[in-house]
């Protein structure tokens, strides 16, 4: 195997969630995320060499953004389909009773749900913060706005999360 | 009543609730907390939204049916990668032909221009050989002619014929 082979597994392994995870908050569609992960690796690949290896968590995210912000554009001007929500997977058995494993995987849904409706300038700067561990310094970079402008997206989207969960009830409940 | 908070205090009392305050931070929203009950809810409620976040399943891709799309893909690629390198060979080969063809017929022109070809010069070759054998045979057959038949014979024996009565006249 050769050295671009090697590196370019090692960072297929460590970003390919990332990226998926990204582009399914950006875009609220599995197979479109799928898609968009395996186009942003395929240009890592082809541009293997070009870009800084350290910094390569960075550009990875901006092109998954690039990419993401592209799909979307194509996708209003080709049609007006509606993408619905996708059942989160199935959470593995737990010891908790069948009723609160239910519970939390409503509530679970529901957070994803609530996390995917948030303004898309709220979202990406959630998502990278909250999810993925960016600091604000390295959204602006990604975004390309000020690190203010971040932190002000970050502390939004978590008020509008909190206001959103307080009115979550359990199907059984309500 | 008490006035809504300020987005500074909002914005601290979240950072408290994420566990991204610094030390100081925290004893300043802790002060703030002890005249404003609603900032100790804040936090708490910000708290558990932390908690749940951080508890969330997060989206993961289904590792080995991704990995074999892209493995297929970058081949897919590379194949293509290839393929302007055969295109441009298949094309460098096809104008090499094509430049051989336009500049060939040219000079075969030139060669075409001699008005025989070359197994036509070789017979007619042949041909002028054997005239000049048939002419070198007549001529020596011709030689010997002289040489043996008429000098020899037919001059030869006249002379000395005539000698001979020369002699004989001279002798009587």
């Amino acid at each position: 195997m050769s050295l671009k082979h090697s590196l370019f597994h090692a960072l297929a392994i460590k970003h390919q969630d990332e990226i998926y995870e990204y582009a399914r908050y950006l875009l609220r569609n599995a197979s479109d995320a799928e898609d968009v992960a395996q186009e942003v690796l395929l240009r890592a690949w082809s541009k293997m060499g070009t870009f800084n290896i350290l910094s390569a968590r960075s550009w990875i995210k901006r092109t998954t953004h690039n990419a993401c912000i592209d799909l979307i554009r194509k996708r209003e001007a080709t049609t007006n389909k509606e993408y619905p929500l996708e059942s989160i997977e199935q959470k593995p058995e737990s010891a908790d009773g069948p009723e609160k494993q239910a519970e939390t995987q409503e509530l679970q849904a529901y957070l994803h749900e609530v996390i995917e409706q948030l303004p898309d300038n709220l979202r990406n700067v959630f998502v990278l913060h909250e999810l993925q561990g960016h600091n604000h310094r390295q959204i602006s970079k990604i975004l390309q706005i000020p690190v203010n402008t971040s932190k002000t997206h970050l502390m939004r989207a978590r008020q509008q999360l909190r206001s959103q969960l307080k009115a979550f009830e359990p199907a059984h409940e309500k | 009543m008490k006035s809504n908070l300020s987005d500074r205090v909002i914005d601290k009392a979240i950072r408290v609730a994420y566990g991204e305050a610094h030390f100081w931070e925290r004893m300043q929203v802790a002060r703030w907390a002890k005249d404003d009950t609603r900032i100790l809810l804040l936090i708490e409620e910000h708290r558990q939204v932390a908690e749940m976040i951080r508890a969330m399943d997060r989206y993961k891709l289904e590792d080995d049916a991704f990995r074999n799309r892209i493995l297929h893909s970058i081949e897919k690629e590379n194949a293509n990668k290839k393929r302007p390198f055969l295109i441009a060979s298949g094309l460098a080969g096809f104008a090499t032909i094509v430049v051989l063809a336009l500049l060939l017929p040219s000079k075969i022109k030139v060669e075409e221009t001699h008005p025989y070809s070359r197994l036509e010069i070789e017979a007619a070759t042949d041909q002028v050989m054997q005239a000049l054998n048939l002419v070198s045979y007549a001529v020596n057959d011709t030689r010997d002619l002289v040489q043996n038949d008429i000098v020899e014979q037919r001059i030869g024996s006249t002379l000395q014929k005539s000698s001979q009565s020369i002699n004989e006249h001279l002798l009587n």
